[in-house]
């Protein structure tokens, strides 16, 4: 078998091989090749080689080990030729020109998006990793504890990932991929012979642009609606500042409004929801995405996965309404100014900060010329100083384009950059005017500072340098900073600037490049794990993402497990940590049925049960409404330890906070 | 295909890549490479599950190069026999899934067995490799002992796989169950 081109083979291989080794570009691969081929080697060795067969006294047949040494030649020559071509054709080049091809944009999709998810999977295997590091649960060690630490990490990411899917498939739907047939693509031949009928965006719509009467939203299998409208419209041109909490019917509307209702947010809507004059539910989400586009909250789920740089990313909701290549390019230019992003064009998209990606997914958004562009939330992560230019860009942009704008926003929020509010959500509807709740504040409570007593100092930040791996210049350089006993210190700072960092080096997370931390004079990098988790209480930015109980009391318990206390003195530190955070009666309900806050709340909650030396925060109060807020302020005074907190929100920070830290370009001002 | 359709398949390969690679990183004695196939197959039934094994394996070697693609027909079946175990109810109580892992095991045996015995002549580079040596050593001919060790070594990984895939069924929050019709066969 094989033997007469035995020659032939053996220079096959000898040749893709040895590319592999000569080519510098392909040699780093040659290492990979190496430690497949050689276990391979011994395998064949053992199995066709007729060593076991001498020692067990079976027959010998020298013509199978000849076969096999052939066989094991063919396959070096197809490993190396196939990493020869990997390198050559890297991932970006062979998802772009499969985009560009004549294969099913669905295919292209489904080997692009993957490795980005992966990405995100991976990130997101860290963060619960260090969440679940920073509770005390071991990471290594005994199989055991490995294999119990996997389902700590395993059911948190797959619940999360698919508790999220109807979101990344409203975004799909929403860059209009698989509306038409054929899509166009920057990097292939413009073919614009594939130009659909599109009307001139410009062109004002004669009624109202959104006009519901009436209405109201179902969830499955309820009779009492969730939301109820009575009456709401917007004209062409015009601005809809809309208020309400948390769980209060954003979403809700923002869903009816783009034709998601059933499709990705499953229930029925009743009464008379018109856009541009048609009944909302004559369309698919898919079919809606020309005229309409909302932006959610979390953009890295709105990412398509198939691009890889910014630009590439804003074409690609234009290039699947396959537009002429020119028009795209306009399009895509003209949105990044918009959103103010024009410099980030070149970047790869997943490795954005928050407020970069949510200003990508308005750029996207601002691409696709809607005639209803919904904001639900979509500034979050922007720094405050850029949201109000953003405000009037937009505003400006709906009254010159004839198109209309909904802005749904927590209340509260003094600075917030969009003018008073048309409406209200209260109670399931969606009421005229701006919410009349007043809030009461938490006075800022006791709280020392160095100067005034003798303690020791609690954390001491001495002199600490740090830089990410690869990277030529360092992110934080010399920090130096003390906090006593019951300080409370705010850390700001523009995105980016490496203040989550700042934090993971406190909590021991991550190794300083120079200096150190201090934890009562004990360095935190050389605690044992479970005495760091002890001493110091982390609350991620993304808190949420630790939960893998199915119930709130069993994910507030967890925290407590290896604590002396007996069984009755636990549920007592439960029920008051969840009634100190608001979540008292929803001891049963599933983390992932509850909303944004009610979320944070379970992970607050697991840290209240336990007390520590410090209590690290990372921006703790994105996702609050005023009535959240106040509680989760009311909790933060009331506890004992030291608090370094992150946060944008400068009203918070001055009121709570003695100290203020601020972070830029590596240097630590107090 | 919806979007929807296309965004549950392209996350359920990236759990695979993604479990896969922790698995090897934490030195367990299983692949978990089939979790995202048997989640798929669940909720959406064979045919999602059999792309999504397809475009696992076919995405491994755009990465990777050509053995993981010569591999996808066993990806395939994963799915394919997931998919109709969870239609048979099989996935309702927990012995149906262990008994599912079991008929996974069996199909996948059939289908990997030849790939391994006439692509690599039944030479993987593991551990594995000793016990082909022997099985073949004492008697045994190739296929067969490449279809026991397949079954060895396959046995414990999918019905863990089938295990943890019910489980997260079985979790889900009722507002994401709804939006699947294959969810329902998973009590």
């Amino acid at each position: 078998m094989g033997l007469p081109a035995f020659p032939f083979i053996a220079a096959m291989a000898g040749l893709s091989s040895g590319a592999v080794l000569l080519w510098p570009r392909s040699r780093h691969r040659a290492k990979g090749v190496i430690f497949f081929m050689l276990p391979l080697a011994l395998g064949f060795w053992l199995i066709h080689g007729g060593v076991l067969q001498l020692f067990l006294g079976g027959p010998v047949e020298p013509s199978r080990a000849v076969w096999a040494f052939g066989l094991w030649l063919r396959i070096l020559s197809v490993i190396s030729a196939s990493q020869l071509w990997l390198e050559y054709v890297p991932p970006p080049v062979l998802i772009r020109s499969l985009f560009a091809g004549r294969l099913p944009a669905s295919w292209a999709f489904l080997l692009a998006s993957p490795l980005l998810l992966a990405g995100q999977i991976r990130l997101r295997a860290v963060q619960v990793r260090e969440a679940q590091l920073s509770r005390g649960v071991p990471v290594h060690g005994t199989f055991f504890e490995r294999a119990s630490s996997l389902t700590a990490l395993v059911f948190p990411l797959v619940l999360g990932l698919l508790n999220e899917l109807p979101a990344r498939s409203a975004a799909l739907d929403m860059k209009g991929f698989g509306l038409f047939p054929r899509r166009s693509s920057l990097t292939g031949k413009d073919e614009t012979t594939l130009r659909h009928a599109c009307e001139p965006a410009s062109q004002k719509f004669p009624g109202n642009t959104a006009a519901l009467r009436e209405a109201a939203f179902f969830a499955p299998g309820e009779s009492a609606p969730l939301l109820e409208i009575p009456e709401f419209s917007v004209p062409p041109g015009y601005t809809a500042f809309l208020e309400g909490g948390n769980g209060s019917g954003k979403s809700t509307l923002s869903s009816m409004l783009s034709g998601a209702v059933p499709e990705h947010r499953g229930g029925s809507i009743a009464g008379d929801v018109r856009v541009l004059g048609e009944d909302v539910a004559s369309r698919s989400c898919l079919a809606w995405s020309p005229d309409v586009q909302a932006v959610q909250q979390n953009p890295v789920l709105s990412l398509s996965g198939c691009t890889f740089t910014v630009r590439e990313e804003v074409a690609f909701g234009p290039e699947n309404l396959a537009l002429p290549q020119g028009e795209i390019r306009a399009r895509v230019e003209r949105a990044l100014d918009l959103a103010g992003i024009a410099h980030l064009g070149d970047r790869n998209p997943a490795c954005l900060s928050g407020g970069e990606a949510q200003k990508l997914a308005l750029a996207s958004a601002l691409a696709m010329n809607p005639r209803l562009l919904i904001l639900d939330e979509a500034f979050s992560r922007i720094h405050p100083a850029d949201r109000h230019s953003l405000a009037s860009v937009l505003r400006r942009q709906a009254l010159e384009a004839g198109s209309a704008l909904v802005v749904l926003e927590k209340p509260g929020n003094a600075s917030s950059p969009w003018s008073a509010p048309a409406g209200h959500f209260r109670d399931g509807r969606l009421l005229r005017g701006p919410s009349p709740v007043q809030v009461r504040r938490p006075a800022s409570g006791p709280s020392l500072s160095c100067g005034k007593n003798d303690d020791q100092p609690v954390l001491v930040i001495d002199d600490l340098s740090f830089r990410w791996k690869g990277e030529t210049s360092p992110l934080l350089r010399s920090v130096n900073a003390v906090l006593c006993p019951g300080d409370r210190a705010a850390l700001t700072g523009p995105n980016g600037a490496g203040k989550s960092t700042l934090m993971r080096l406190c909590a021991g997370l991550l190794e300083p490049e120079k200096g150190a931390v201090m934890l009562g004079g004990v360095p935190v990098g050389s605690m044992a794990p479970g005495e760091r988790a002890a001493r110091i209480g982390f609350l991620f930015q993304d808190a949420e993402r630790q939960i893998f109980h199915s119930t709130v009391a069993g994910e507030v318990l967890f925290s407590l497990r290896k604590s002396p206390l007996s069984q009755e003195e636990r549920m007592e530190r439960m029920r008051q940590a969840l009634s100190a955070t608001g979540l008292s009666g929803k001891e049963e309900k599933h983390p992932l049925d509850l909303n944004a806050a009610e979320r944070r709340m379970v992970a607050v909650a697991s840290l209240s049960v336990r007390e520590g030396d410090l209590m690290l925060l990372d921006e703790p109060t994105r996702d609050f409404d005023p009535e959240w807020q106040t509680r989760f302020e009311e909790w933060m005074v009331s506890r004992r330890e030291t608090i370094v907190a992150v946060s944008h929100d400068p009203e918070f920070t001055e009121r709570l906070f003695p100290a203020v830290w601020s972070l830029d370009r590596g240097h630590l001002t107090a | 295909m919806k979007n929807r359709t296309l965004v549950l398949i392209a996350l359920c390969i990236a759990l695979n890549i993604g479990l896969g690679q922790a698995a090897s990183t934490l030195k367990l004695p299983v692949f978990l490479d089939s979790i995202g196939t048997v989640l798929a197959a669940l909720l959406m039934g064979p045919w999602v599950g059999m792309g999504t094994g397809l475009f696992t394996n076919l995405l491994w070697g755009v990465i990777s190069g050509p053995v993981a693609a010569a591999f996808a027909p066993v990806a395939m079946v994963i799915g394919l026999v997931a998919g109709f175990a969870a239609r048979k109810g099989l996935f309702r109580t927990l012995a149906g899934a262990v008994i599912a892992g079991v008929v996974i095991t069996l199909f996948v045996t059939l289908v990997a067995t030849p790939i391994r015995t006439y692509l690599f002549g039944g030479v993987t580079g593991s551990g594995a490799d000793f016990f082909v040596a022997y099985l073949t050593a004492v008697g045994q001919k190739l296929l067969q002992s490449v279809a026991l060790t397949v079954i060895w070594t396959n046995l414990v990984d999918k019905i863990v796989a089938c295990l943890v895939a019910q489980a997260v069924v079985r979790q889900l929050p009722g507002r994401i169950r709804s939006l699947f019709p294959g969810a329902g066969n998973v009590a």
